[in-house]
């Protein structure tokens, strides 16, 4: 498929708690299945591939599914380079999962390149009886921290599409973020060693 | 799949006829070479691999009585170790009644009580969607098997606690030692054979025997779970970090060390697109490749990696088998997809099998340049890479760009042999990767013994001697076996002399610890009343003789309230000095429980403690500060050596024994990296790394 390594790429991360849903809804989003009896634990890290349009413009969304257990967040760091969008996720049935969204918004900015979009989604909308986070909730402390904010259900399918289009959308009209977004024919920022020295050593100053 | 029942293929008849597979064997090594016969001559595939495992895990001996008192031993001790790390858990009543259930007090045993419901909870969440394509795994008694043995297991090492990732090393062992489990009571044994077999497969015992394996295999695998010293916003690069924990060492060693030396070519290209390694080795390492085979490709793989390395040091081989295996899809594919096929690895067909991987990794491992690479590459492809001379410089030249700069030339001449090949020859580099392979199996066993130095010091010493050796003396087999055969074989015996009886006394320990705590508590309740009693009595005479000297009437309140009380008499007997001759100081009991213990509960077994604990040495016995604290964990308490053997340096100095772990990891680290060239971690960044644990720990 010559035409999709063509298209501009995209790199969004999903970060959240163990247990919030990350993976069932890269699982739905990029290949529309959801089976319950069938999700695992993530360990490290999972890679997605989907092909993404914003206002008839493709792009290739490169998926970057991380592992939900807090101790594993040492390791996690070097996801987040070159991340374009990262997607907080967290159960809005269980409500430790909500009130450990605030070190998951650090652990976003101390990590990743300033500038870079969030996006703060609620899962497992379809749970409407253990639901214990309103949506002003998750309303306030995504506008507290600039994103946006959005429910959805892997398993209903509802609103699944909104939050990938939204940040997308979001990070395509942001121009200081596009400028890192490789295209076919300048891709030579990866293979140049020397360009890249200074963000990893930059990076260890904090 | 093997039946489960007793009646189906596990007849008593058939039971005997393939217990001759195992009993034929009358070595490690002959039970190598049978784990890779076909289906029928295995004693794998005929219903005994739970027993194959055992052997290499846990007997490591062919001696079928050491079997038996190794099995019930360890048997014994699960038991133990359960009554004791479930007693808040199963009986809550029990707590004191004086401790408050609200409280935020560390101390108090309701938080432990807190603590351990989240821990458990943290588990369950895992164990109920691990392995889901298997139907056995969805029930709930496999599941608290599971939620139990990983509970035990994280309250024995705190220094790691629950790591997303046992679960999955734990299920196949489960799944084994289940697969092979009989009804003992379905099938009475009436030969000494069959009632042989029976004690090792019995099936009361899967939880007991899978946690056994379990923990012995997380003695080789639980460094791959720790992840702390490794700096925030640093990602892995090229740029090593001294402070690398001991999984971004494995990773980095793998990608930048081992594949440039066997592929520069596909180094190359993983490089040139940003394949960060750690998205795939991270899992592959940590899962023992459980998510990368299904069950029934993993279980071969693991024979061989068990018979071949419990230590778990060829892994990294495997995994450089494993690209070599996909190299020509890796270099035909895209970025995006590479990665695909890094995470969704392709199944090996039936006729080559997984297990192949590791025969691809011993080879390796021995031959570790181009030529070794390409003879494997061709093997499964019937395609050679071409390199011509001038291509086979600029490969290495992209290599040694990969390594960090700043570091001297001995130190890169052992961790990297390719850029030094002008220094030694392939021989010698072969050679000298082979003994740092050996050097850290030796020194993972020896460092339970409290043998690392001397270990390091003459491993240090061979690979001197090495160095200075001409290309044509000793083949590498006739050196591999000198260096290999003594530390090793000796450590084995040891190992085997020892293991026995601290099992045992381990479980006397630990009952004898509770009734300690049992009669101490009663105490206690005697001697608050008695004084209750006395103060009554002190006001009384007060009252009636103001000039009688207070002090001195309390002192005999007390040292009525010291008196013998009932009950005491299993806790004696246990004690040389009862508290019969000190009746003042009831204290002076406890201290002298856990004096009696320690010099021959030092020698616990590998599987029962954690490395680095003193071997023999004089343990340092908590003076118990005051005869009303409340009841302690067993972290805190004098027995607390046994929790966290990691947490105590080899001389015992250890002045927080809740704070230590991980800095005397470290120190393992450090002493490891020695082994591989590479100076340890600075004391600054031990800092940084302990600000960075607290606030990710808050």
């Amino acid at each position: 498929m010559p035409s999709d390594e063509s298209l501009p790429t995209l790199k969004i991360l999903l970060i959240g708690p163990s247990g919030a849903g990350k993976s069932a809804l890269l699982l739905r989003y990029c290949d529309d299945l959801f089976d319950s009896e069938s999700s695992t634990a993530t360990i490290g890290v999972d890679f997605r591939l989907k092909k993404l349009s914003v206002r008839g413009t493709p792009y290739r969304l490169n998926l970057l599914d991380t592992a939900g257990q807090e101790r594993f967040r040492t390791l996690s760091h070097s996801y987040y380079r070159g991340a374009h969008g990262i997607l907080l996720m967290f159960d809005m049935t269980n409500r430790e999962s909500f009130l450990s969204m605030g070190r998951w918004y650090d652990e976003a900015e101390t990590n990743a390149l300033p500038g870079v979009v969030t996006y703060l989604v609620g899962g497992k909308l379809d749970c409407h009886d253990f639901r214990v986070v309103s949506t002003e909730e998750g309303e306030a402390l995504a506008q507290q921290h600039g994103s946006r904010y959005c429910e959805v259900s892997s398993k209903t399918r509802e609103n699944i599409r909104r939050p990938f289009v939204e940040l997308v959308h979001e990070i395509v009209n942001n121009p200081s973020l596009m400028q890192m977004v490789k295209r076919p024919g300048e891709g030579g920022r990866s293979l140049d060693v020397k360009r890249e020295d200074p963000y990893i050593f930059n990076g260890c100053n904090c | 799949m093997i039946d489960t029942g007793c009646l189906g293929m596990k007849s008593r008849e058939d039971l005997q006829k393939r217990w001759r597979f195992v009993a034929e064997s009358s070595s490690i090594s002959s039970l190598k070479s049978a784990v890779r016969k076909p289906a029928n001559e295995n004693p794998c595939i005929c219903g005994f691999r739970s027993i194959c495992w055992k052997i290499f895990l846990l007997f490591q001996d062919f001696d079928h009585l050491i079997w038996n008192q190794k099995l019930l031993a360890s048997r014994r001790a699960y038991d133990s170790l359960r009554q004791h790390f479930f007693r808040n858990v199963e009986r809550p009543n029990n707590i004191d009644s004086e401790f408050d259930p609200l409280t935020e007090d560390e101390n108090s045993p309701w938080t432990n009580i807190r603590q351990d419901e989240a821990l458990r909870e943290e588990i369950l969440q895992d164990v109920e969607r691990c392995m889901p394509d298997y139907e056995y795994f969805h029930q709930r008694e496999p599941q608290t098997m599971m939620l139990d043995i990983l509970f035990v297991f994280c309250k024995l090492n705190p220094d790691v606690g629950y790591r997303q990732g046992m679960h999955e090393v734990l299920a196949p062992l489960l799944w084994v030692v289940k697969e092979d489990a009989i009804n003992t009571g379905l099938c009475p044994s009436e030969t000494e054979d069959s009632s042989f077999v029976g004690t090792m497969l019995d099936e009361t015992y899967i939880e007991h025997d899978s946690f056994t394996l379990f923990n012995l295999l997380m003695q080789s695998a639980k460094p791959l779970y720790d992840a702390a010293p490794s700096t925030p916003k640093q990602p892995i690069t090229f740029a090593s970090k001294q402070s690398d924990s001991f999984i971004v060492q494995s990773i980095k060693n793998v990608y930048y060390n081992l594949l440039p030396q066997v592929d520069p070519e596909l180094s190359d290209r993983l490089y040139k697109a940003e394949i960060v390694p750690q998205v795939f080795l991270l899992r592959w390492f940590r899962l023992i490749f459980g998510r990368e085979f299904p069950l029934e490709n993993l279980l071969p793989l693991w024979d061989l990696i068990l018979a071949e390395d419990p230590q778990l040091d060829l892994l990294q081989f495997i995994c450089v088998a494993m690209l070599l295996r996909v190299r020509w899809h890796l270099l035909e594919a895209e970025p995006p997809d590479m990665l695909i096929i890094l995470l969704r690895y392709p199944i090996p067909p039936e006729n080559i099998g997984a297990q192949t991987f590791v025969d691809d990794a011993i080879y390796l491992r021995t031959h570790l340049d181009i030529e070794g690479g390409s003879y494997i590459i061709a093997k499964y492809s019937n395609r050679t890479p071409k390199y011509s001379p001038g291509k086979r410089q600029s490969y290495s030249r992209v290599s040694a760009l990969q390594f960090p700069a700043g570091k001297d030339k001995a130190e890169l001449r052992s961790l990297s042999p390719s850029q030094s090949s002008s220094i030694s020859s392939p021989e010698q580099r072969g050679l000298e990767n082979f003994l740092q392979d050996a050097a850290r199996g030796v020194y993972r066993r020896s460092e339970k013994w409290g043998l690392s130095n001397i270990v390091r010091n003459t491993v240090e010493e061979m690979r001197k001697g090495v160095q200075n050796l001409p290309t044509s003396t000793p083949t590498k087999a006739q050196v591999s076996d000198a260096v290999q055969g003594k530390p090793k074989s000796q450590i084995c015996q040891d190992y085997v002399d020892n293991s026995l009886t601290p099992v045992d006394l381990l479980k006397d320990a630990l009952i004898g610890l509770r009734e300690c705590e049992e009669e101490i508590k009663q105490i206690n309740r005697r001697a608050a009343a008695k004084l209750r009693l006395a103060a009554d009595k002190v006001e009384n005479a007060q009252r009636m003789f103001e000039d009688v000297p207070r002090k001195q009437i309390i002192q005999t309140g007390s040292e009525e309230s010291g008196g013998r009380p009932e009950g005491m008499s299993l806790f004696q007997q246990h004690t040389s000095v009862g508290s019969s001759d000190q009746p003042k100081s009831p204290p002076v009991q406890t201290q002298t429980s856990s004096a009696l213990y320690p010099s021959k509960l030092a020698t616990l077994p590998a599987g029962y403690i954690s490395p680095n604990s003193p071997k023999g040495g004089q343990l340092e016995t908590q003076p118990v500060e005051s005869f009303q604290s409340p009841r302690r964990s067993l972290a805190q308490s004098s027995f607390s050596w046994m929790v966290e053997g990691e947490q105590r340096t080899s001389n015992g100095m250890s002045n927080n024994p809740l704070r230590t772990g991980k800095r005397n990891y470290e120190q393992k680290n450090k002493v490891r990296s020695f082994l591989f060239g590479e100076s340890g971690p600075q004391e600054s960044s031990q800092g940084e790394d302990d600000s960075q644990e607290e606030r990710f720990e808050v």
